[in-house]
């Protein structure tokens, strides 16, 4: 028996970087339905994984987990024939624990499928169910990181292969791109990365006594309503802990460092989003003579970043002499080519060249213009 | 120089001088029954990357082109690569005008080049400079080039009686004079070098005038029967193999620009429509 409700699909992968913050909204159609207590969600592994009850938690090698218990139906307007349902990503992957740590059954790159089922007195009616494309798994690491020290900038070039390959061939497939880290961090660098409001979910140890008052750490400083999960919605924030430039090899990268948190990649990137496919990137804005180390991040294209690669040894910027410089300091340059008003070799002879050019014009003009008067005769 | 500026200037004065006579002496059309009307030609160039900025500065084989780009190796060569100055290639297209048919003898016409060619090498520490041989300066991982794109407009003078008439001598040799002119930029790393006096970056526009001599070897005989069904299908007349020697002087005419000209030669395809 089915509601004949649906649920609107949502065609975009949830990655590891949407795991821990993210939350997402489904929206859709409900049957109303008289004898309905409830709208109940639930994460299966297949379309109809949820529709036989043998198959829901907490049945053995369940292959259905339930949310409702995470409090979300206290939102939903079953009264009325639409709704709209937001559900924190990590529910969706890890609906045991939230600690987007998808359970065996739900294997990297998968489809995972959000049910909305009535609970009617008896048994539950599935209303509608959407996939959600799972891929939380880390894309491969970047295997070989290179530097070397340019004018107050650093050439930092990598090597990224399908391990299949050997470290021959091609780059992993998904690879969305990349990111530089630096150590110590270029204080300042705006990498374009947004930190996002994250915190891990806080569980409900049962000894509260129904109501979590608020201690005055979160920055919104209203009341946590205790609904059997306590959301902590404070804001994750990270200490700079970068060092003055010179110190190259006593700092690293925190030890609970996650690329997949924007807030903290954000600290340590140097560069932008590169595109796939690059393999060579010039970090400016560096101090000549200060030292420095580099690593790099790949992120697929579900968002999800890869362990940094093993930073490089350090490399020291220097001052470089191009060209441009070493021509004008070459003897007799007093003045730039262009800008000189001494007069040009050429000059000093003769100003042949515009007297040889105006008799090449005049005399074609002057055969067309002998041609017409044949013409013409 | 004098003699430079002679030989520009007897060249411009043949083609000058010779074109009405031969013009007149001549119909206008010289080709088989079956052939299509021709006015244009268009060359694909490759050749050999030429400067004369040492020369320029009285420091041929000792200046600072020479110590930048010829006293390393080529950035993509392997490491044990020789040091010393690498093949550089230019690359670019011609299109002509041919204005006259010049009777059985050839046609007379006026063309535009550009081309695109750099020199491109690590750039030397600074630190590391303190020898005079340049081949020991430690070099950095920093690229620095010099980018030039070269270009003229000039009259050319294509001498193809011998390719259409005697059919094993598919010999067309050509002449070419014109006003040169070159943008040209110099890069430090992924950006535009700036000069250290002015603090401005280090672009400029060097002219002069362009001379050049070369053989085409017309495709036509190897396989007539092609070029017959290609000129009735597509209008193209004629195909050429060609090599080419030409002196660009870009130093300029009244003050002195960067001379990024020089000997070079050039080969390529050129096709007649």
């Amino acid at each position: 028996m089915e509601n004949g409700g649906r649920i609107l699909t949502r065609d975009e992968p949830l990655g590891a970087r949407d795991c821990p913050c993210e939350s997402w909204t489904f929206e859709g159609t409900i049957m109303p339905q008289a004898n309905a207590r409830s709208l109940e969600w639930w994460v299966g592994t297949s379309a109809t994984a949820c529709a036989t009850a043998i198959n829901r938690f907490p049945a053995m090698n369940a292959t259905c987990w339930p949310l409702d218990r995470l409090g979300i139906n206290a939102t939903l307007p079953i009264a009325s024939n639409r709704f709209a349902v937001t559900i924190p990503a990590r529910w969706i992957v890890d609906p045991l624990t939230q600690t987007c740590t998808p359970p065996a059954s739900i294997s990297a790159g998968s489809n995972v499928h959000v049910t909305a089922m009535l609970r009617p007195p008896d048994d539950m009616v599935p209303v509608g169910t959407v996939p959600v494309t799972v891929s939380v798994a880390r894309p491969q690491s970047v295997q070989v990181v290179t530097a070397s020290g340019a004018e107050s900038s650093a050439i930092v070039e990598w090597q990224h292969t399908r391990a299949e390959d050997g470290g021959i061939a091609t780059v992993p497939a998904n690879t969305a791109g990349y990111y530089v880290l630096c150590l110590p961090r270029i204080v300042g660098y705006d990498a374009g990365l947004t930190a996002t409001a994250c915190a891990p979910i806080v569980t409900d140890s049962g000894t509260d006594s129904g109501v979590v008052t608020d201690s005055g750490v979160d920055p919104d400083a209203s009341a946590i309503t205790d609904s059997g999960v306590v959301v902590d919605t404070g804001v994750a924030t990270m200490t700079d802990t970068g060092t003055s430039p010179g110190s190259c090899g006593s700092e690293s990268l925190p030890a609970d460092f996650d690329p997949n948190d924007d807030s903290q990649l954000g600290l340590y990137a140097c560069s932008p989003l590169l595109a796939s496919g690059t393999s060579r990137y010039t970090v400016q804005g560096l101090t000549n003579g200060a030292s420095y180390r580099f690593a790099v991040v790949a992120q697929d294209n579900a968002g999800s970043r890869s362990t940094p690669s093993t930073f490089t040894s350090c490399v020291s910027p220097e001052q470089v002499t191009d060209f441009w410089e070493r021509y004008r300091q070459s003897p007799g340059m007093t003045a730039a080519p262009g800008c000189s008003t001494a007069p040009s070799r050429f000059a000093r002879s003769m100003h042949g060249g515009w007297i040889a050019a105006g008799l090449a014009v005049a005399a074609i003009a002057a055969h067309r213009i002998n041609a017409r008067k044949d013409k013409r005769s | 120089m004098k003699l430079r500026s002679s030989i520009f200037i007897a060249a411009s004065a043949i083609v000058a001088l010779e074109a009405p006579a031969l013009a007149q002496t001549f119909g206008p059309r010289d080709g088989p029954r079956w052939e299509s009307p021709q006015h244009f030609a268009i060359e694909l160039r490759i050749g050999s990357f030429s400067e004369n900025i040492d020369g320029q500065l009285g420091l041929a084989g000792r200046g600072p082109y020479n110590e930048i780009f010829c006293s390393t190796r080529d950035p993509n060569a392997p490491a044990n690569a020789p040091v010393g100055c690498p093949f550089r290639f230019r690359g670019g297209l011609e299109f002509d005008w041919q204005i006259l048919r010049l009777g059985p003898v050839g046609s007379l016409g006026v063309g535009a080049i550009a081309t695109y060619g750099n020199a491109t090498a690590r750039a030397p520490a600074t630190a590391g400079m303190s020898s005079t041989d340049p081949t020991t300066w430690r070099r950095s991982a920093q690229d620095t080039s010099l980018q030039v794109l070269q270009s003229s407009i000039h009259a050319v003078l294509r001498v193809d009686v011998l390719a259409r008439r005697i059919r094993w001598l598919p010999l067309a040799p050509y002449a070419k004079a014109g006003i040169a002119l070159a943008p040209w930029w110099v890069t430090s790393g992924e950006m535009n070098a700036r000069d250290p006096v002015t603090g401005q970056d280090a672009v400029g526009l060097s002219h002069g005038f362009f001379l050049a001599g070369g053989l085409a070897v017309m495709l036509d005989t190897f396989e007539p029967d092609v070029a017959r069904q290609w000129d009735q299908v597509s209008g193209v007349n004629h195909s050429y193999l060609f090599f080419e020697l030409h002196y660009t002087y870009l130093g300029g005419f009244t003050r002195r620009t960067l001379d990024v000209g020089g000997l070079a030669w050039t080969a390529g395809v050129t096709i007649e429509f």
